[in-house]
Formats: C-alpha cells, sequence, structure tokens
C-alpha cells in the first residue's frame, strides 16, 4: 500500500485496471472525499452522494481505459463522470416529487413558532444550514459547480477550471454571479413569513 | 474609491473577514460612508457565513460505502478475469476454424491412408491363379474340402495398371497373410480364362496320393503329399500346388 502513495493518480487508475488491488485503494483514498463532498452539494442528498460515488468508482475501472493523460488529470476525468452521473440521476428523479423528510418537517414546524430565538440553537443552525443547502441546490448548475468546486471543495481556480474544463475567467465570472444569486436568495429565504408576498383570504378560499 | 472597485474587491465573501480586520483604510472609510457598499459587505459577510457552516456540515463518509466500493472492484475485476479467459478461449477455438482443422486434419488422414496403401504395395500379396498354364483336368480334385483360409483373385488386366485400376483391385481383393500362402507355386489345374475365372477362390490344405498328381509334380516320391489346392465359388479347382 506505501508503494502506491508516491504514484501518481494515472498510474494508480493503469495499475487498478490491471488488477492491482492496492493501486485501487490508494486511489480511491485520493478521490473519495472530493468526490463525496462535491456530489453532496450538488445534490443536497448523503445518500445520492452515496451511490454516485460508488457507481463513479465502477464508472472509473469501465471507462478507464478511455482516459488520456494528455486530457487532463484522473481527478478531472473523475469530476467529469460525477458531474455525467448526477445529471442523469437528476433527469431520471425529475419525474418524482419528493416526499417531505423529517429535516423538512422541524424546517416547517419552527416556521410556526412564533419566537425562533427561543428553539434550542442547534435546531436553529440546522435550520439555516439546510436553507443554505436548498438555497446552492437551486442555483443554476454553471454557478453551483463553481461556488460547489471553489468554495465548498476548496478548489483553487485553476484546480476548479480544471475540473470543470474552462478557463480560470470563466470560473471567476461565474463564481461572481453565484455569490451575488445566492446572497439575494439567503436573503429572501431569511426573510419572515410576513413580508413575503401573501395571496388574500378571498383568492384562498376559492 | 468607487463603489464598483470596493465590490472587485470583495467579489471573495471569504475576504471580507481578512480586509475587515486589517485591510486598507481608505477602503473601509468609503464602505462605511456608503449605504450601498455597506449593505454589499454586509451580504458578503453574511454569505461567507453560510458557506463556511455549509463547508463544515459535511456528513461523514460512510465505511459501508469503502466496503461496497471495494465489493464492486473485486467482482469487477473477477468477472473481467472470467470475461478475458472466455474471450481467449472463444477466440482460440473459433467454431470456423475449428471447422476448418477438422477438414484439414480429416483430409490429411485420408491422403495419407492413400500414399500409404500406394507406396507399399509389397506388404501385400496377392495370390493369383496362375491362368496362362496349360489347363489339366483332374475331376478328383474338384471334391476337396476343407477351407483353411480364404483368399481373393486378382483380374489380371495386363501390365499398365492405372491408379483408379489399382483402387478398384483394392476394393474387390482381400490380402493373404503367411509365408506359405504367398507361394506362387501353383500350377494350373484346368482351362480358365480370366472372365470364369473370376470372383472369390479359397486354398484348401489336402493330403492325395502322390499318383494322383504324378502328372503335374513327376519329382513327388512319397506315397501321400500335402498340397493347397485353390478352389473356386464354384468348387471347381483351379490350380495345385505341393507344399511336401
Amino acid at each position: 500500500m506505501n508503494s502506491f502513495r508516491t504514484r501518481s493518480d494515472s498510474e494508480l487508475l493503469r495499475l487498478s485496471l490491471g488488477g492491482e488491488e492496492g493501486a485501487f485503494l490508494a486511489l480511491y483514498e485520493r478521490l473519495k472525499y472530493p468526490i463525496f463532498r462535491y456530489v453532496f452539494y450538488m445534490t443536497n442528498s448523503k445518500t445520492a452522494a452515496e451511490e454516485v460515488t460508488q457507481e463513479l468508482f465502477i464508472c472509473l475501472l469501465k471507462e478507464g481505459n478511455r482516459y488520456r493523460e494528455e486530457q487532463g488529470d484522473v481527478a478531472a476525468f473523475a469530476f467529469g463522470i460525477a458531474r455525467n452521473l448526477i445529471r442523469r440521476m437528476k433527469r431520471r428523479e425529475r419525474m418524482y416529487e419528493a416526499l417531505p423528510d423529517d429535516e423538512t418537517l422541524i424546517r416547517l414546524s419552527g416556521n410556526i413558532v412564533s419566537e425562533p430565538e427561543a428553539l434550542p440553537g442547534q435546531v436553529i443552525r440546522q435550520q439555516l444550514l439546510e436553507r443554505i443547502r436548498r438555497a446552492i441546490a437551486a442555483l443554476p448548475d454553471h454557478y453551483r459547480q463553481a461556488i460547489v468546486l471553489c468554495d465548498l471543495c476548496e478548489f483553487s481556480y485553476a484546480e476548479a477550471a480544471l475540473r470543470l474544463n474552462c478557463a480560470v475567467g470563466t470560473i471567476r465570472s461565474r463564481l461572481n454571479r453565484g455569490h451575488a444569486l445566492l446572497a439575494r436568495r439567503l436573503k429572501q429565504a431569511g426573510k419572515p413569513r410576513a413580508e413575503l408576498p401573501t395571496a388574500g383570504t378571498e383568492e384562498c378560499l376559492i | 474609491m468607487i463603489c464598483r472597485e470596493v465590490r472587485s474587491y470583495f467579489e471573495n465573501p471569504f475576504l471580507v473577514k481578512i480586509s475587515a480586520s486589517g485591510g486598507a483604510s481608505d477602503l473601509w472609510q468609503h464602505v462605511t460612508a456608503c449605504p450601498d457598499c455597506s449593505c454589499f459587505i454586509e451580504a458578503q459577510k453574511k454569505l461567507a457565513i453560510s458557506l463556511r457552516l455549509a463547508h463544515q456540515s459535511v456528513p461523514e463518509f460512510s465505511a459501508s460505502l469503502d466496503q461496497a466500493v471495494l465489493a464492486n472492484y473485486r467482482h469487477y475485476i473477477a468477472q473481467r478475469k472470467a470475461a478475458t479467459r472466455w474471450a481467449g478461449l472463444r477466440n482460440r477455438f473459433r467454431p470456423v476454424s475449428v471447422l476448418a482443422w477438422a477438414t484439414a486434419l480429416a483430409a490429411s488422414v485420408l491422403i495419407a491412408r492413400e500414399e500409404m496403401v500406394l507406396l507399399f504395395p509389397a506388404n501385400t500379396a496377392i495370390v493369383s491363379p496362375r491362368l496362362d498354364a496349360r489347363p489339366a483336368a483332374s475331376p478328383a480334385s474338384s471334391s476337396i474340402a476343407g477351407v483353411t483360409r480364404q483368399v481373393a483373385i486378382e483380374k489380371n488386366r495386363g501390365k499398365e495398371q492405372t491408379f483408379s485400376s489399382r483402387r478398384e483391385r483394392r476394393l474387390k481383393t482381400s490380402w493373404v497373410r503367411g509365408p506359405d500362402a504367398l507361394s506362387p507355386a501353383f500350377s494350373g489345374l484346368l482351362y480358365c480364362d480370366p472372365l470364369s475365372c473370376e470372383g472369390a477362390m479359397e486354398i484348401i490344405r489336402v493330403e492325395l496320393p502322390s499318383s494322383v498328381l504324378r502328372s503335374a509334380q513327376p519329382s513327388s516320391e512319397a506315397n501321400m503329399v500335402s498340397a493347397d489346392v485353390l478352389v473356386g465359388s464354384d468348387g471347381i479347382a483351379r490350380a495345385i500346388r505341393i507344399v511336401e
């Protein structure tokens, strides 16, 4: 296992395809956390993140022969696969409407309470976190990718540009616009219910 | 400093906190004076806090996922090895090539068999009656009984024998083994042309008084002699030779 730590990602992938389990484990250790974080922030679901991470490594083995070192590093190749898997998953699940999970129910109950400051700090934090995640997940795809990679996965602009196969300037502009959009949405989401435009009582009775 | 410069300076929300602690004084003077920029900075601060919170709240990576990925890898490698082995066998023994090899092998066996027959005809002896011998009628010889071995007669078709005639002959004849049977010293007992002498014949070992054969073998002096008689399928003796 130690002998594989010094090898490059492309070497590890080649050895993994040849049946070297140690090489595969080393490559997996290198890629699993960034991939998992990326997929989690992109989908806002731990289950989906685990599913995509698992499927990604199968795809990496199946499609590993198509990898060309001159076109980028293995991590970029893996992120490309992850991106496609996420898109496929969202397309597949678009027709289904998700039932509210426990966290959503807590959030809804928090809205009913008149004084949220009275709730324990843990619940408030959870609400805030859920709101942030939802706001990130609701961003347009290209903005979300830039924010997730640069702000949440802590990649540099150059690394993010490599992963998304675009220029560094594109990443910067997407990030800037994404931040602006996210700040606006968070501000909207943080407003009390009374400030939100509501329909009149007579309209609801129809 | 104008608002645009402030905004471009703080395009990364994480920089807001750093710059606020030790940033340029003219920048912060503008921010405190300009309500838009102060709102922008506040929004960026909130955004930075939110992103940091989201960054810190990643769920833990479950160990079962590690095991599942490793199990998938092992399964995939085993499956691929099996598939490679099977593909190798399939490539080596493709049905077309198997058929071609089997055909070639059968053809080579047939050719070898033909060659063996053609190259080593001396191993087989064909007993043929001396059809050109003078006829010597002997009514007693036709009643000889007792089969010892079976031979075939070869049609005398002349010296020029083609491949087809040889093959035809092989099909019609059976081979006689044993040194005593190979003796060519048969004397014809009656006249027979090739047409009437066609068909299988038998050699019968008989004991005869020497006086009976005196005409054929005048040199024999013993009272009884052993002789091989060549008898046709019609029961008529065609030729004889003295054994003792």
